[in-house]
């Protein structure tokens, strides 16, 4: 090691607070250095004139009245208000207690809304309406074997069912076509020609087209603006939620009013 | 005798003149550890009110009850930090140019031998507190390096500088008063 380096850890060696191996090779400069041993002596020389100056600071007064006068003593006057604030564990005790039941209201606010979130999915209603042409049926249906569906869409009133709206990010990537075209009825209960013959004994088959009506409950007003057509979805806090209410109420606007109807290929 | 955890349960159960006998039992220690650091009489004794009332109103939160002067010298340097970095902040101290040492010739021994105790003591108040604050903590409190880094909030090796420019100051003190006395 060069002079230099060791001059460095000189203050540190002196106070024992290196480690072995740096320890070593400053020993072993020090050993063969006249001039680094001479300024080790005069560090270690500087270091007891200053524990031997710092040890005679006088005599400690007592402050133990002043400051228990501070903490307890003026209890009747205004600072009765500072020596409770000071109280160990008081000041932080309410403040716990706050912080507790804000978290406690947050937490319980957070579940209701993701519970109102879930119960925001409508449902969806579709009504499977026959061709307008259809007969009414007469025979007396059978009672359906086990695991097959009741829905008897071959009568002549319409079959009503709800379904689950998907979520409204689907609804925005798929068209709304498609998603009614899926097969929430089993494919038997669309066509007539799969139903029973003895429920169609006097029945044809239907020429014209079936048609599903689809009507979705939206706790929303329609804006006033004719010309865009859209819809205000209050309580939607979701601005894609919104699009897709959106998407279904211009497409209802296109239509007719009252009814909306999708016709679909069986 | 009660132990300072024993007091320190009877205080945090209301019983706030058992904190006398804590303060009868620290008080000596925590004047002497701020005069030597603050070098002031008046402000010692001011930090020694600070620190005890800010000990009794964060007692609550003492972990180690049984290690009560532990707490209590970090919250006292803490205090006399706090009332000497707003004059000087410390940075400025760290980012001082290094200088060599004083070359240690037998005359400086031995004029450092007769110095008298007093002269020392200006040498030292003259040092800027943060040095002071580690020359304390490392001499008389008999800390590490990397106990005293802890106290102060600050890396080892900055306790290491300190120390190391805090001597050489002292060194090069010495080498004045020495040409003034020859």
């Amino acid at each position: 090691m060069r002079c230099v380096e060791v001059c460095a850890c000189l203050s540190a060696y002196a106070d024992g607070e290196l480690g072995m191996c740096k320890r070593a090779k400053i020993w072993f400069h020090i050993a063969r250095c006249n001039n680094c041993t001479k300024k080790l002596a005069l560090i270690r020389l500087l270091q007891l004139q200053t524990v031997r100056a710092l040890s005679e600071p006088g005599d400690a007064p007592d402050l133990t009245d002043l400051v228990m006068s501070r903490l307890s003593g003026d209890v009747e006057t205004s600072r009765q208000t500072d020596i409770e604030a000071i109280r160990p564990g008081r000041k932080w005790a309410g403040r716990r207690v706050t912080a507790a039941a804000v978290m406690v209201v947050l937490i319980c606010s957070m579940l209701v809304v993701s519970r109102s979130n879930r119960s925001e999915r409508s449902p969806v209603m579709i009504t499977v309406l026959p061709p307008a042409k259809a007969p009414v049926t007469k025979a007396i249906p059978k009672p359906p074997a086990s695991g097959q569906q009741t829905v008897a869409p071959m009568k002549s009133k319409p079959v009503q069912f709800t379904a689950a709206l998907p979520k409204p990010d689907r609804l925005v990537k798929r068209r709304i076509g498609n998603i009614i075209s899926k097969p929430l009825l089993p494919k038997s209960a669309y066509k007539p020609e799969s139903a029973p013959p003895d429920q169609v004994a006097e029945t044809k088959a239907p020429t014209s087209e079936w048609v599903v009506v689809v009507s979705v409950p939206v706790k929303a007003e329609p804006v006033a603006n004719a010309d865009t057509a859209e819809v205000n979805t209050t309580g939607h806090s979701s601005d894609s939620r919104k699009r897709a209410y959106d998407a279904v109420f211009k497409e209802v606007a296109e239509s007719e009013p009252a009814e909306h109807n999708w016709r679909i290929d069986l | 005798m009660c132990t300072d955890e024993q007091i320190i349960r009877r205080v945090l159960d209301g019983c706030i003149d058992d904190y006398r006998a804590l303060m009868d039992r620290y008080q000596s220690a925590v004047f002497y550890l701020a005069y030597r650091i603050l070098n002031r009489r008046e402000d010692a004794e001011d930090a020694v009110q600070e620190v005890f009332i800010k000990a009794y109103s964060k007692l609550a939160d003492c972990r180690e009850p049984g290690k009560f002067w532990p707490w209590v010298r970090k919250i006292t340097v803490n205090a006399c930090v706090r009332r000497f970095s707003r004059e000087t902040p410390t940075d400025e101290i760290d980012n001082l140019c290094e200088t060599d040492w004083p070359s240690g010739d037998p005359v400086q021994t031995e004029v450092l031998q007769k110095v008298q105790t007093a002269e020392v003591k200006k040498m030292i108040a003259g040092l800027p507190e943060a040095y002071r604050v580690v020359i304390v903590l490392r001499y008389i409190e008999d800390l590490s390096y990397k106990e005293i880094a802890g106290l102060i909030d600050t890396q080892p090796h900055t306790v290491a500088a300190r120390l190391h420019r805090a001597k050489k100051i002292l060194a090069e003190r010495l080498v004045v008063f020495e040409d003034a006395v020859c």
